[in-house]
């Protein structure tokens, strides 16, 4: 009943002449359409991502900043570095540095003290701990800054008007570098928090139960075992902290240019803004601190990528708890104190400034007892028509980029990842680059590329929404990407074997199946837009304003009561959508 | 339905994952592409289903063209109606039994009645009647496999795929869906193309094995002449050949062990081979009383270590310093005998094969990448 190409008992190979090593002519066929889809995605990114950074590097060497019809590369010039290793930017540099070493020192002080705590203690009220380890993350830096700007000021903050009135001399000033130092640190803790506590809670009980056995105390368990293994978070989370805070502008600016110290961010801001611009030495500026960052970037990934201890056991073992002993109350105590610091008192300080009934404060506890405060300042911002707009366009802007970069975040993760079209690696490191370049700089490319571009859309909200989702391209890729690799391939494939053809096989099957990874890159994209003041400020105009801008503009211009009362409706926002991504993120553990 | 694959050649980059198989299946039949992970057996299957677009070479079912690099004939995988059972079954979780078996006929645009109709047939057919409404994801292991069934042979297709369809499933279950799997394939008629890594699943599954290593099918032939007349040492040691000892030519019937003076008689085999190697199953191997005391074949050994394995025990012999033996005994043997004692064992010489360590042409294949 069978007949084979070669009798049952003799090989199955059928040895005919090799055809000739040519590429098939089969694949030729579907090509056009592939190559045709991977260039429309390298133009997409290049527009968003490349050509902002393009054109930062040539105004860095040339001697005119891009305008439309005035690109060229003729006019090359070195002289703009000149101003990189003037005395101005010097200073600025070296207060980046001493920023980013102190704000990294501070934050993994705080956030692996409270990692340590709370995973692997018995530590009272660990749940509230970890809470306030979460907290600061809730508040965006720059409320944060002007928060303890209200309460640090040297003669009307609020803690020195407190400090008189208790009879006391005035005893601090945030504007100076130890406060901005400070003040970073703690608003960053939270990404040493979290790391150190996965990696703290994740080890294998294994690994230090056998120190034990073989003679270990427990002061050595922790000694020799446990902070060795958890040294690759805690690095990690040190060299992600020094870039962060290095290329944080809004406290830099709010807290840091008020005490006339200058980091690099706001050197180039303040280069910008000087009459005339100056562009093309903003611009060198920009290059020097993308050097730094992808330096320490780059050691990173060295330290990182050396240093791996794959310490998750897997099983869902609990770690021991180590006894704290005496220091039980004091550890809650400590915890108690950031928790005050980096919520209680910047929250209160807001509420005060935006209820009392002027903006001077004369007396703290005066003003409580006389009860000079109402909902006034509220009531102001609630009916006012620059809030609504503001709050108007930050919604429109946020959602609208969220919506767009979890679209292009998932067509350009499903080439990388499901595809085997050449050249297709090149995109997801595109998506990456957002992530070295810090936002002042991108924002400053993304302004020249809008100019440049005859497109109508500089000054209005269609630029905002571009500048938010080139600026987070990084994030709805990672997102995206870990979505896809979480669903089996064959899923997809199964489809197309039983008569779907791929465009709808990933609709009907893909698609649905990465609705809550998707959701919540969706979410976690338009958390960071409502957040975001740096990448937009170089291209709002008045009608374009946003509410971290309106927020940040009050504050530079001293309209402190309209600020506080706009920021304490502004968190109240952030924290419902911080909420509705927790939630979906609880959902998207318990469907996985 | 009769399959046609040939010079199938293909490769990832500049490693080779099939090299130049042809291979033919007729209507109604099941073949089995047997051999260890990397041997390219998912690699062609994943060819004929169209998920990887071969280098070289034709596939085609009844004489309709798949695949033909030469003539720049590629039908898309959806076009092809071949079905697959993927080794992970390739449930869609959102959807329930219905809508999974449905799902081939919703995308042939079938009216409803008659698609409702045949997903009833189908589901009845694998034994999972009732179950039409059941979320997808709230099936054991063994009814996904059903559903995967169902959801291929809804679509009456040419031929079925499947990949390793019984790995992911505990041994007794396995046991049993292999023999419903046997059966259906028969009732049905279906041409069927399975890959497996397991000898045993593939010689209860398979009216032909296709014996495949490093890219290519180097035996071919019904279950028990595969398991019989394995062509080279290497597949006998897949099949699970336990002795496979390295020996040299004597004379026509006759070689001897490597490093030793012992020589044993054996069938006419061919010495032009290259290194040879003698290959004896255990359970062919005659132990201490059993084995006949004047016999050319009956060698003395000493007894090295024993296993009891309840039924049956299993007894290393040593023949000569590294000369081993293993060999299938009784429990009784095993209550009998103790390690370091002396036994005879027997060779009966139509047990032995004497076999090159590859088949002919992967041997020439090997010798051609190492130049």
């Amino acid at each position: 009943m069978t007949t084979h190409t070669s009798p049952p008992d003799a090989t199955g190979v059928i040895t005919t002449p090799r055809g000739s090593k040519r590429r098939p002519a089969s694949s030729a066929q579907a090509q056009p359409r592939k190559v045709a889809g991977i260039v429309a995605l390298y133009g997409v990114l290049g527009i968003l991502i490349l050509l902002p950074v393009a054109l930062v590097v040539l105004s860095a060497f040339t001697s005119e900043t891009p305008r439309p019809g005035n690109i060229s590369l003729s006019n090359f010039t070195l002289s703009n570095f000149g101003t990189v290793f003037g005395p101005g930017a010097m200073r600025a540099a070296g207060n980046s540095l001493l920023v980013g070493l102190g704000g990294s020192a501070v934050a993994l002080l705080c956030g692996g003290f409270l990692a340590f705590v709370t995973a692997r203690t018995n530590a009272p009220a660990r749940k509230f701990l970890y809470f306030a380890g979460l907290v600061p993350m809730f508040l965006p830096s720059f409320v944060g800054a002007l928060a303890w700007g209200l309460l640090g000021g040297p003669n009307a903050g609020l803690l020195n008007i407190l400090a008189r009135d208790l009879g006391f001399a005035p005893f601090m000033n945030i504007y100076t570098l130890p406060g901005l130092i400070v003040l970073l640190g703690i608003y960053y803790a939270p990404y040493a928090f979290l790391l150190i506590h996965a990696s703290f809670s994740l080890m294998n009980p294994d690994l230090e139960e056998s120190a034990r056995v073989h003679g270990a105390t427990p002061g050595q368990v922790l000694r020799r075992v446990t902070f060795p293994l958890a040294t690759p978070a805690i690095l990690g989370a040190a060299i992600l902290i020094f870039t962060l805070t290095v290329e944080n502008f809004p406290v830099a600016q709010m807290i840091g240019s008020a005490g006339g110290l200058d980091t690099l961010p706001t050197y180039i801001f303040r280069l910008m803004n000087s009459a005339p611009s100056r562009g093309n030495e903003a611009a060198a500026v920009a290059i020097a601190l993308v050097l730094v960052v992808l330096i320490v970037t780059a050691l990173q990934r060295r330290v990182i990528s050396k240093r791996t201890f794959t310490t998750v056991s897997g099983k869902g073992l609990k770690p021991a708890k180590v006894d704290l002993g005496w220091f039980r109350v004091p550890a809650l105590i400590l915890g108690v104190l950031y928790f005050v610091i980096t919520a209680v008192l910047p929250i209160g300080a807001l509420l005060f400034v935006a209820m009392h009934d002027s903006p001077y404060v004369a007396s703290v506890i005066g003003s409580i007892q006389a009860g000079n405060l109402n909902f006034n300042a509220f009531a102001e911002v609630l009916t006012n028509p620059t809030a609504h707009k503001a709050t108007m366009n930050s919604l429109v802007v946020s959602i609208s980029a969220a919506v767009i970069g979890t679209v292009i975040a998932f067509i350009v993760s499903y080439v990388v990842n499901r595809t085997r079209v050449p050249g297709r690696a090149g995109l997801g490191y595109i998506s990456m680059i957002p992530l070295a370049v810090p936002a002042i700089v991108l924002g400053l490319g993304l302004l020249w590329t809008w100019l440049l571009i005859p497109l109508p859309v500089y000054g209005t909200l269609v630029v905002m929404v571009i500048a938010f989702t080139a600026a987070q391209m990084p994030q709805g890729f990672q997102g995206a990407s870990a979505g896809i690799l979480q669903i089996h391939q064959d899923l997809e494939d199964s489809a197309v074997m039983h008569g779907a053809n791929r465009i709808r096989a990933i609709w009907r099957v893909t698609v649905p199946l990465l609705r809550v990874p998707l959701t919540s890159t969706f979410l976690l994209l338009l958390m960071l837009s409502m957040r975001e003041l740096t990448v937009p400020l170089f291209l709002f105009t008045t009608d374009t304003r946003l509410l971290s801008i309106v927020i940040f503009d009050n504050y530079e211009n001293g309209i402190l009561q309209s600020s506080a009362a706009t920021s304490v409706l502004y968190c109240v926002l952030i924290f419902l959508l911080a909420w509705l991504a927790r939630r979906f993120g609880e959902e998207r553990q318990r469907t996985s | 339905m009769t399959i046609k694959i040939e010079n199938l050649t293909l490769s990832y980059g500049d490693s080779v994952a099939v090299r130049n198989l042809s291979l033919e299946i007729e209507q109604g039949e099941a073949l089995v592409l047997l051999g260890q992970s990397g041997c390219g057996k998912t690699s062609t299957m994943r060819c004929i289903a169209g998920l990887e677009t071969p280098d070289e070479g034709r596939i085609s079912v009844d004489g309709e063209v798949l695949f033909d690099a030469d003539r720049g004939v590629n039908r898309p995988s959806h076009k092809r109606n071949i079905g697959m059972v993927f080794q992970s079954y390739a449930i869609w979780p959102h959807m329930t039994v219905f809508e999974n078996v449905a799902f081939p006929l919703r995308m042939k645009k079938l009216p409803k009645a008659e698609v409702a109709r045949r997903v009833e047939e189908a589901i009845t057919v694998v034994g999972l009647d009732g179950f039409a409404e059941r979320g997808a994801s709230m099936l054991s292991g063994g009814q996904m496999q059903r559903v995967a069934l169902a959801r291929s042979i809804v679509m009456e297709p040419s031929v079925m795929l499947l990949d390793e369809p019984l790995s992911n499933l505990d041994a007794r279950l396995r046991h049993r869906l292999r023999t419903d799997l046997r059966e259906l394939q028969h009732r049905l008629g279906l041409t069927a193309v399975y890959v497996t890594h397991d000898q045993e699943e593939a010689l209860a599954l398979a009216d032909h094995i296709a014996m495949m290593q490093f890219g290519r099918i180097v035996q071919i032939g019904r279950p028990d002449e595969i398991y019989g007349r394995p062509l080279s040492a290497s597949i006998a040691d897949f099949l699970g050949v336990a002795n496979i000892i390295p020996v040299r030519p004597l004379d026509a019937r006759s070689v001897g062990f490597e490093g030793t003076d012992i020589g044993i008689q054996v069938e006419p085999y061919d010495d032009r081979a290259g290194e040879l190697r003698a290959c004896i199953r255990a359970e062919d191997i005659l132990l201490g009383d059993d084995a006949p005391a004047e016999s050319a074949n009956t060698l003395e050994g000493e007894i090295v270590a024993r296993e009891f394995l309840g039924a049956t025990a299993t007894f290393r012999v040593r023949i000569a310093p590294g000369v081993e033996l293993d060999v299938f005994g009784t429990k009784q043997q095993a209550n009998r005998t103790r390690e370091g004692e002396r036994v005879r064992v027997h060779l009966p010489v139509e047990a032995i094969q004497v076999l090159p360590t590859e088949a002919p042409e992967l041997a020439e294949h090997v010798r051609e990448g190492a130049a």
